[in-house]
This record gives structure tokens, sequence and C-alpha cells, in this order.
């Protein structure tokens, strides 16, 4: 992918700052215009790949992903500075502005991931806040066996790490004891080894991991229809959101990720695809 | 669940809906329930109430626009300057209903006596002959469809609520007065919960309630996906009651 090399600061809710790293290499045609798409962690993996198709055979075209988080995209994006903020949550009341068209894209979910000898089947979301905020010692005060409960999760600042504390916690923080793991792979074997064992994984990474026990919440069950209907508690979301004129090549590159080629990224990577 | 008729996301067309969260439990049920027997994806975007609903239809950002109210004025004259007006369907009605705390002594109010407690010319519940004790009003977001019909049928055109109304969505106005005894709100009749109390309303007919029409709106024609979706949720509308209210207290509004 030919795109000048870029990088856009998200700092912190309100204040922005956007700094162009660019000595290029192969200098751009003049009249190529580049796209700016920043946003949430937990989606950038998903806007670099379908950045990446929409530019294919496109000399005209450069797109630029950078990652800061949903509100400094929103706000970048409302006023102008990138051209596409890529969102992990449904706007509020007050930003879905005049301005605002919010686009759904895609979905996962986080699922909640026990030992296969595990006899717990369900889980309240209450429950599940309580576990991985390490409030619960014991599987007994779920309902469980007479065993201790042990967390697993991602390395604390991983991506997959904040979603889960995103969803799963509305924000709050991970048991301070949680024993970390490197990846998914790492987490879902872990999990596997450990009879007093609570984790949590992506949808996307649950293929890989088909053995361990997955959890109902709430009584609801992650499947790919509670997924799409939204019921299960811990529907992921991906947006894309476009603000103010829409712009020729920006309203070209939400077309196209919800467009079957679009789609067809996004299962690729194992997200549910809802265009 | 896990295996629809047809697996291949490229044969299977997607609708999706947004809008109203007291639409929003019953959609999400309705929609699992066809994906079962149809090769098509409903996605069910958490409720934004219905105001959203009909400016996402504008946006082009959905299919499909669940209303649990008519359209406001603006979003509705911006539809037919362009030609292509709402077009709804009503999948239900619901009747929404005066609820007090179950520990409150009356029982009953005249259409009349609730818009003096609504608009804060009667404040106190003694004069409704209960307890000596301020009414704390609760009310839903203006631009809610709930709220709309509730405002148009009670207050009409020329009264407005009381000022002193607490403005919140219809989950937390309900879990608010688990612990307040004097509050008075309105709610959809499927989302009362047990602590709560529906008021008769002691001069209208069992025909002539308040009701919320919830209703699936697109833009201009419909499609042939959207048109067959519609018509099951309309022919399913008065099914799986309970399990909606369930979730609909559990969720936020």
């Amino acid at each position: 992918m030919r795109r000048r090399e870029a990088c856009i600061l998200l700092a912190g809710a309100g204040t922005l700052a956007t700094a162009a790293c660019t000595p290029g290499r192969g200098a751009a045609p003049a009249e190529q215009e580049s796209l700016l798409v920043g946003g949430a962690a937990a989606m950038v993996p998903l806007a670099r790949a379908l950045a990446q198709a929409f530019v294919q055979g496109r000399a005209d075209v450069a797109v630029v992903v950078e990652r800061g988080g949903s509100l400094p995209a929103y706000i970048a994006a409302s006023r102008g500075a990138i051209d596409l903020a890529a969102m992990t949550r449904a706007l509020s009341d007050t930003e879905d502005d005049a301005g605002a068209r919010q686009y759904l894209i895609a979905r996962d979910d986080i699922g909640i991931v026990v030992n296969p000898n595990q006899t717990l089947r369900s889980l309240t979301r209450a429950q599940v806040r309580a576990a991985f905020a390490g409030e619960i010692a014991n599987w007994r005060a779920l309902g469980g066996p007479d065993a201790p409960l042990t967390v697993y999760a991602h390395a604390r600042g991983a991506t997959a790490r904040q979603s889960a504390e995103h969803l799963l916690l509305g924000g709050g923080a991970l048991a301070l004891d949680a024993r970390e793991c490197a990846d998914d792979a790492a987490l879902a074997a872990a999990v596997a080894a450990d009879a007093t064992a609570i984790g949590y994984l992506p949808g996307h990474a649950r293929a890989a991991a088909d053995s361990l026990g997955l959890l109902a919440v709430d009584g609801v069950e992650a499947t790919r229809a509670t997924v799409l209907s939204g019921r299960y508690p811990f529907t992921h979301s991906f947006h894309l959101l476009l603000h103010g004129a829409p712009g020729r090549t920006r309203a070209e590159f939400v077309r196209f990720a919800r467009s079957p080629a679009g789609q067809a990224i996004v299962e690729r990577l194992g997200l549910v695809a809802v265009c | 669940m896990n295996n629809p008729p047809h697996s291949r996301r490229a044969e299977m067309p997607a609708l999706q809906l947004t809008g109203s969260t007291t639409l929003l439990p019953r959609m999400q049920r309705i929609a699992e329930a066809y994906m079962e027997t149809h090769a098509v994806r409903i996605v069910v975007n958490g409720g934004c109430g219905t105001a959203r609903g009909y400016k996402a239809l504008l946006d082009g950002t959905t299919d499909i626009a669940m209303a649990s109210g008519t359209a406001p004025d603006d979003l509705a004259a911006a539809a037919a300057a362009r030609g292509l007006p709402f077009r709804a369907t009503v999948v239900r009605r619901d009747a929404i209903v005066p609820l007090v705390h179950a520990s409150n002594p009356v029982d009953a109010l005249t259409l009349l006596q609730l818009r003096n407690v609504f608009t804060g010319r009667i404040a106190d519940w003694a004069r409704l002959g209960g307890p000596r004790a301020p009414i704390e009003v609760l009310v839903g977001p203006p631009t809610g469809g709930v709220s709309t019909s509730w405002r148009q049928r009670l207050l009409g055109a020329d009264d407005t609520c009381t000022p002193l109304a607490r403005v919140l969505g219809t989950a937390d106005r309900l879990a608010r007065m688990a612990a307040r005894p004097f509050t008075i709100t309105y709610a959809p009749h499927m989302a009362v919960p047990p602590h709560l109390k529906v008021l008769r309303i002691a001069d209208t007919a069992p025909g002539d309630k308040v009701f919320a029409p919830l209703m699936l709106v697109t833009l201009g024609p419909w499609t042939l996906p959207a048109a067959r979706f519609i018509a099951y949720a309309a022919a399913a509308g008065d099914a799986g009651d309970a399990g909606a209210a369930a979730s609909a207290e559990a969720d936020r509004a």
C-alpha cells in the first residue's frame, strides 16, 4: 500500500494535536487525496484491512489509519481534523447532532470462557462484573462449586483487555491479581488448563478455542443470532462516523466498508458482517 | 441458532434497525425468531430513542427505524422536502399507563387530575386522597415516542409539563421509583415492574386508553426484504410479551 507516512496524535478528550510526519518515500502524485481515519484501537485492524483493499489499484487515494479512542476520534471528526472516526460505541444523544452520520459496519462479542470441566453454565451481568473486578474469590459465590476463582486476562495495555474492561466492567478496572496472558491463544490455553479459571475471549478468537466452556450471560448465549440482534449483553459494535459534508472519497470509503467486498473483509477477520 | 439455513453471507441480505428503546427488546426477539427461518440478517442497533431512529433513516445509516411515536416536526419536514415521506407500519399498540409506587394508597385518577399533576398544578398527594407528601413527577426525554404520545394525549397543545419534573429514560425512571414512594410517571404497559402500581384512569373507557403506536418505519419505498420482515413483525407483534418485558427492565433506557 502506498501511503504517506503520517501520524495523528489523538491525545486525551477535548485536546487534539495533529502532526504529520512526512518524509515521503516515493513522492505522492500531486493530486493524491489522503484520507485520515482515527479511532478506537479495537477497530484499527479492521480499518487498516479495509483501507488496504480500498486503495488497491488507485493511485489517487491514500488512507492513513491511526489509533486514538472513540471520543477523541469523534471530536477530531466533528472538527474536520480527520475524515472518518472509527468508533466502538454508539453515539450519545448530544453527539448524534445534525452533522453526524454513524454507520454500523461490523459486530463482535466478548464471550465469558471457563474450563471445560466447569459445571456452571450461566452468569448474570452483575456476577460477570464482580468476578472480573476481583470481588469474588470462590465459585460458590456465583452458584458454582466450592473452588477458588482465578481470573485470566490479557496484559495491561492490550487492546483486548481494554475492550473487556469497557464492555464487561463498564470502564472499570480488571482484578489486580488477574493472571496475564500474552495473547488470545495463550489465554485460551491457560483457561483450558485451569479448572478454577474464568476468562474472556472475543468471538473472532473463539473459533480456535472451541473446547472451552462458554457461559450464557443473563440467560443469553453468544451466538451469531444474539450478536446480530444485540441481545447478547457483551456485543461489540464497530462503527464508522462521517461528520459534516459527505466529501466524495470518504463517503466512498464508507460505501466500500458496507459493500459485499468490505463485508467479506469483516468476515475474514472473524468478525460478524452486518451490511 | 448457530446454523441458519444459509450460512454464506453474500447470499443473505442484511437489514439494520435502530430507534425506540421501548421497541428494542421486542424487536431483538422477533429478529432472532425471523433469522431461524429466513435467510436474512436482521441487525438490531442499540436503542437510541425514537427521534434518533427517524434521523438515522434520513441520514441513510439504517434501513428501518423503530418508533414509539410520530416523527419530530423538523425531521418529518426534512423527509417531505425530499419527496420521500416516512412510511410507518404499526406493529403493536401498547397502552401507556400512569404508574405510582406500589405502597401509594391512590388507585385511580381522572384524566383532569393526571393533567394537573403532570403540569404541576396539583403538587401534593393530599389533594388526591393520598398522604400529605409532595408529588415527584418523572417524565421521559421530550423527543421519546412514548413521552410524545403521553404529552399529546394528556396535555394537548396548550399545556407543558411542570418544570420541576425530572427527565429520565424509562428504565431509569422505573428504577428510581423503587426507593421513592411519592413519585409518579408513565410507561408502556409491558414494562411495569412489581414494585410499581398501574393507576386506573377513572374516566376513560377500556378502548380509550393512551396508546403508543409501536412502529417500524422506512423512508420511501420498501425493499422486498424490508417488506417481508415488517409484515412478519406486525403479525408477531402480540407474541412473546413476558420475555420482552423482563429484558426491558434489565436494559438501560
